[in-house]
């Protein structure tokens, strides 16, 4: 649909390609898991989990649209078993999305102490990143680092570049700054899904404002918006419409040139990531076609001809 | 949306002259609609206090607030809550002492926060999810009910509207300018 003049940036994820122009690398999928009621005993399911982690690869390595598992931390008890988890059964990168200032820190201590840092995307340096948290992010620095655009402030898409750009009144520095003062290498830049009633579609339009305006890849996690729908709360087969409604959602932002997805639950891979594929190939065939894009070769535009 | 709570959101009403609103949290209760005013779920230590503030205050009736269920984890909202009566929000509209990820109160005017605090007692039964022990709080409030706090407050929402001049040329946003080629670039205009 579109190319950007600004230099994209492409980062190189142990081996999976994130970034550049739209048509040029497939969407990268990143499903969560261990979220709050996925699991009624999260530490008896671990085989459940295991097999959910083994699915998205394996849809992965059919589709070429490549994935990672995020990894969801609510509490600092949690923290050691879970990260274990990802270490465990997962092979290079992986994201760990955690809520709490706090938590994340001692999510940062822990995979130190695993000298596990250089294959983490820490989910996310944002809005509520405190002095320590700073502080310790520049002794212990992941490789990679969403940075989350929400501004509460003004949530329109200028309001959320304002927080990557400035910090949009309520940081004294942009997110962007920060993220390089503590020497993130893979920058990836989140639009912030926020509930319909607050600008919901601003996540989507700030996709390609953030992309011709910094240049990195670009993605969020709109799941969250459906999740806060009201309507879908009281519908009464919402569990059975939930995952057709993610899938839906996640291919919007990608004809403008997101670069990555948070879909959620990871349960919800097989629809995501085959739909992703048709969106993928697509849009590769649309920019090679009409601006001789030179699309990636591991990519559904070859792997599902 | 009702013509008494301007603020559309997942909950349920009873009685407008009840005293009594209950938040559930991260739980769906229900509520003798005879006893309560509004009730329902509220997940987010921002957004979703702000809905909370503009429909209590709506209702002059509400003086009480009791807070229930499971705490939002990683929100902290119920906790937000309860600092916010208790301590209100800084200049930068952050709710003093709340544990939350991102607890900023920014579509709702100060004086509207303000009125809150004062119109309602917070009754804190955060991680309690007994319907029994909640009703017999309900209860107790009602016996101590002190009235009317006076006039309706309605809270409207502070919009921060984007406009931007431009002359031609744009799609998506005013800040990108789309090639008849397609070819993204900026588009420099004038934001008011």
């Amino acid at each position: 649909m579109f190319t950007y003049a600004t230099e994209q940036t492409v980062h190189d994820l142990d081996g999976i390609k994130v970034g550049g122009q739209p048509g040029e690398f497939p969407t990268l999928m990143i499903g969560t898991i261990f979220y709050e009621d996925q699991f009624e005993e999260p530490r008896s399911s671990l085989d459940e989990a295991k097999s959910l982690v083994k699915e998205q690869e394996e849809l992965s390595e059919k589709t070429s649209v490549p994935s990672i598992v995020d990894i969801f931390v609510y509490d600092k008890e949690e923290v050691e078993w879970k990260i274990d988890f990802a270490l465990d059964n997962i092979d290079g990168f992986f994201s760990v999305d955690v809520p709490e200032s706090e938590v994340r820190m001692r999510v940062l201590e822990y995979l130190d102490e695993q000298d596990s840092l250089d294959r983490v995307i820490y989910n996310s340096i944002n809005l509520g990143m405190e002095e320590e948290e700073f502080e310790l992010l520049k002794e212990k620095t992941p490789s990679g680092a969403i940075l989350l655009a929400y501004n509460p402030h003004d949530n329109s898409t200028h309001g959320r570049k304002e927080i990557i750009k400035e910090g949009g009144q309520l940081l004294e520095d942009g997110l962007l700054s920060l993220s390089e003062k503590i020497g993130i290498e893979n920058i990836l830049l989140d639009t912030a899904a926020t509930p319909f009633g607050e600008k919901a579609c601003e996540a989507v339009r700030a996709v390609p404002v953030f992309k011709n305006e910094f240049g990195f890849p670009v993605g969020c996690a709109l799941h969250n918006t459906i999740e806060s729908w009201s309507w879908l709360h009281s519908y009464e087969e919402r569990e059975k419409i939930f995952e057709i409604l993610d899938t839906a959602i996640d291919n919007l932002p990608v004809l403008l040139g997101a670069d990555f997805i948070y879909y959620g639950p990871i349960d919800n891979a097989f629809n995501s990531i085959l739909t992703m594929a048709l969106t993928d190939k697509l849009m590769a065939e649309g920019a090679q076609d009409y601006f001789g894009t030179e699309i990636s070769e591991e990519h559904p535009h070859y792997k599902l001809p | 949306m009702s013509e008494i709570y301007p603020w559309p959101g997942d909950y349920r009403t009873g009685d407008p002259s009840s005293p009594i609103a209950v938040v559930t949290l991260g739980r769906k209760l229900d509520f003798d609609a005879d006893k309560v005013a509004i009730w329902g779920p509220m997940r987010t230590e921002n957004l979703g206090i702000e809905k909370v503030i503009a429909n209590v205050i709506s209702n002059p009736n509400i003086r009480f607030l009791i807070i229930c269920g499971n705490e939002i984890r990683g929100h902290k909202s119920g906790r937000s809550l309860v600092e916010l009566v208790k301590n209100g929000i800084d200049e930068k509209g952050k709710i003093i002492g709340s544990p939350g990820a991102v607890p900023y109160i920014e579509n709702i005017s100060e004086e509207a926060v303000d009125r809150f605090r004062e119109q309602v007692e917070v009754i804190d039964l955060i991680d309690i999810n007994s319907k029994e022990r909640v009703e017999e709080a309900i209860n107790e409030a009602r016996e101590k009910d002190p009235g009317s706090f006076g006039e309706p407050y309605t809270a409207i929402k502070i919009e921060k509207k984007e406009r931007s001049k431009f002359h031609a040329d744009f799609a998506l946003h005013s800040s990108l300018r789309i090639s008849p080629w397609g070819q993204i670039t900026s588009f420099e205009s004038e934001v008011e």
